[in-house]
């Protein structure tokens, strides 16, 4: 009885959005997705539009793998814009109604009055909105797999883990919609305000990754700053224990003025360091407020950048953020501050200076880093958590309300 | 929600369980602790029966249906349906209701809402299929099976919503104002399946305002008045001191004949009345008096009538008329209508006045417990 009962409400529930005509207005669009990703290759020269090639040597066979350019292109443009973006707002559009649309129908009552207990019934219905979402994210993965199979002979069974992963991204924010529209009852309520709360994740992601971009850097500007000091003060014992062996008044003086001048740039650096590593301090706790809250809140960005993590393996990361680093530290390089041109090639430990693209590359790996160590329980699981909260709020007001 | 554990409830209930297919004690309903809707309902309603439940609006009817179904809870209560307490969910795979002003989803047809409510009521796939067309043939409704219930006109929509209440061949129906909306036929149509239903040993539990359908149709009634059962048994019971005879007096020309007349019986004391007459606006002469016999007599034109189901005690009367030269056109007995019924009911008892809705809002006005 009780699968009967299941199967009566998904069936239903097909039924509603059918004849919204938006499950196959969705279906469309992500084959459109499908097909301008069949309709784009690389080739030795660059990008390749069915049959014109678009000059670019940075997306060309000769940096990249066919392979890894559809992976690029899955995780960028399908995932990272379609899915997650445009094809989740269309979701939210056609299931947002679902839950009000249920509740304030005036078929509720000769609901409720089934052999049906009410928390199986408003669970059931939750679950046949994230249904919506897993039937097109499957369509769409698997014609994905289909097109780069074919046009590349790359098969990549694991882009299906796209189906569990951006379910899962959606029922993050369905699940607001659904506290939403049961206390709303109104489909628009239930929209603006999931997608205002969905904004407010967004905005807490962003400052994770600016403030943590931050840290980073002025930890590694710290750390650079530390470096010179020991440079410099190798520097300065070299130089005293030549003034020592100086023998001359002149060659004292002169030595003197050198150690001097170490002097006052040692100190220059030191308060560099001292004042970078109070940013980083000061940055550190704004981000720990940050980290704090995006605990409580549902890892969106993290749950669908899981994706990545497994379909790129670390050494392609690695490669990538290699080539990251190179272009960072091409256009940097300006600042030098210590005297190049004072010849101290004779001194121990005098090394070249350590340039700001350095430690731009530094900070943008350790971004990365500390991006990918952040842990699944940390990011699945306080998510789902948020989730079960939000759920079980919701429940529970379905479950006691006199309607 | 409270449920009694004493034996002696324990054995009643069991007795109960045969007997009744509703068997209401003690239910209280306070909607977010202000407005007390129901306030102590006791109601027995026996199985095979057709059991109508009447009340003026705001009374708590729909608030009463609606806790037997599991829409509303109760704040508290010791009520049972078809021997299960009220609450228990399986039980209503037993029970078929029809709300009040339900409305389908618009992208079903006829024959997908039977189907749907079928399942979710627990009925299995092969038993839909067979009763599915079986009910729209019999609310009439087999034309339309295959077409969206937006296309529907209010009385379609209410024969489809009859047609599933009976999906799961419910022990018990609950019918939700079944005739609103439904033109004369239909009405018809509905009291003849209400009919066919108790014929089949189904009980059917009507809310209706419609007083002279319920009439027709129900056996047993009761009366909701601001939260409380007023009254509750078969119409003949509830009817049995109120009948009366009327005697209707042909071409009354002088109405001051007939209460010369009426004066001479003897020690009958009659208060003169004067209304002005709503078609020719002069005055109307009318009186209400009691017989030496304790009945109360009422004149108004050319109807007298006698509170008494004893045709003996009119006999007086009518030698007064006869002997006064007056022509009796009809004498017969009455029995007061269901409306009659209500509309005491429904009145205050003191003043007179109707009562209103929002009285049930004041506790302390009237006691609770019928």
């Amino acid at each position: 009885m009780k699968m009967a009962q299941t199967k009566a409400l998904f069936v239903d529930a097909y039924r509603e959005l059918n004849a919204k005509k938006m499950f196959w207005l969705v279906l469309l669009l992500s084959g459109l997705v499908v097909a301008a990703f069949a309709m784009v290759t690389i080739n030795d020269r660059g990008i390749q539009v069915l049959f014109w090639t678009l000059d670019m040597p940075v997306f060309s066979t000769k940096t990249m793998s066919v392979e890894l350019f559809y992976k690029q292109l899955f995780l960028a443009w399908g995932i990272g814009f379609w899915l997650t973006w445009i094809a989740a707002i269309l979701a939210l559009v056609s299931t947002s109604g679902m839950i009000p649309d249920f509740v304030s129908g005036g078929a509720i009552e000769l609901t409720l009055s089934k052999p049906i207990g009410r928390a199986r019934l408003f669970l059931t219905k939750y679950v046949t909105g994230l249904v919506f979402v897993a039937l097109q994210v499957a369509v769409f993965s698997f014609a994905c797999i289909l097109v780069f199979g074919l046009r590349a002979g790359y098969w990549e069974p694991r882009i299906l883990l796209a189906i569990p992963i951006v379910v899962l991204f959606y029922s993050y924010i369905y699940c607001v919609c659904a506290l939403v529209g049961l206390l709303s009852r109104s489909a628009l309520t239930a929209l603006l305000v999931t997608i205002l709360f969905w904004f407010v994740v967004f905005l807490f992601n962003a400052a994770d990754a600016a403030l943590l971009q931050f840290q980073k850097q002025s930890e590694a500007e710290t750390r650079q700053s530390e470096t010179r000091i020991a440079a410099i003060d190798v520097q300065i014992d070299a130089l005293k224990a030549r003034l020592e062996k100086e023998t001359t008044d002149e060659g004292r003086d002169a030595m003197q003025g050198r150690i001097d001048r170490r002097i006052t740039e040692r100190d220059t650096e030191a308060e560099k360091a001292a004042g970078s590593r109070g940013t980083a301090g000061t940055i550190s706790k704004w981000h720990r407020g940050v980290y704090i809250a995006k605990t409580v809140l549902p890892k969106t960005g993290e749950t669908t950048g899981l994706l990545s993590r497994y379909l790129v393996s670390e050494e392609e990361e690695a490669s990538r953020a290699e080539a990251h680093a190179d272009e960072g530290s091409s256009g940097g390089g300006a600042k030098v501050t210590i005297e190049a041109g004072e010849s101290d090639s004779g001194i121990t430990g005098d090394r070249t200076p350590p340039r700001q693209g350095d430690t731009e590359a530094e900070a943008a790996k350790a971004l990365q880093a500390e991006f990918r160590g952040r842990s699944l329980f940390w990011i699945i699981g306080t998510s789902v958590i948020f989730e079960f909260v939000v759920l079980g709020a919701a429940t529970l007001i379905f479950v006691r309300r006199d309607f | 929600m409270t449920t009694t554990a004493s034996p002696t409830m324990t054995t009643t209930r069991s007795r109960g369980e045969d007997a009744y297919a509703i068997d209401l004690r003690n239910v209280h309903k306070v909607y977010r602790g202000k407005v007390h809707a129901l306030r102590g309902i006791d109601m027995r309603v026996g199985k095979g029966e057709v059991f109508g439940l009447l009340g003026p609006n705001g009374a708590g009817k729909s608030t009463l249906v609606k806790i037997l179904m599991t829409v509303i809870r109760p704040t508290k209560q010791e009520g049972h349906v078809l021997g299960q307490p009220v609450g228990h969910k399986a039980t209503l795979s037993k029970v078929g209701y029809l709300p009040e002003h339900h409305t389908f989803p618009g992208y079903l047809t006829g024959a997908q809402i039977l189907d749907f409510y079928g399942a979710i009521s627990g009925v299995e796939r092969s038993a839909r299929k067979q009763r599915a067309p079986a009910l729209l043939e019999l609310v009439g409704m087999r034309d339309w099976a295959n077409k969206k219930v937006k296309g529907y006109s209010k009385g379609m929509r209410q024969r489809v919503g009859i047609a599933q209440a009976l999906m799961n061949d419910p022990q018990l129906v609950l019918l939700d104002e079944p005739t609103d909306g439904v033109d004369p036929e239909g009405r018809r149509d509905i009291r003849n399946l209400v009919s066919q239903l108790r014929d089949e040993g189904r009980t059917v539990f009507i809310n209706s305002h419609l007083l002279t359908e319920l009439e027709a149709v129900c056996d047993r009634v009761a009366i909701l008045v601001q939260g409380v059962v007023e009254r509750q048994g078969t119409i003949d019971l509830l009817t049995q001191d109120k009948r009366r005879y009327e005697i209707e007096l042909a071409g009354l020309k002088e109405p001051n004949m007939a209460l010369g007349a009426l004066r001479t019986l003897p020690q009958v004391a009659l208060d003169e009345k004067e209304s002005l007459d709503s078609a020719s606006l002069a005055k109307r002469v009318g009186a209400t008096g009691v017989l030496a016999t304790g009945e109360t007599i009422e004149f108004d034109r050319n109807i007298i009538r006698v509170a008494t189901d004893d045709a003996d005690v009119v006999q007086p009367v009518l030698d007064v008329l006869r002997r006064a030269g007056l022509t009796i056109k009809s004498m017969r007995p009455l029995r007061p209508s269901l409306e009659d019924l209500f509309m005491e009911a429904v009145r205050d008892k003191q003043t007179g006045e109707v009562l209103k809705p929002g009285a049930a809002r004041n506790p302390k006005k009237r006691g609770g417990g019928a």
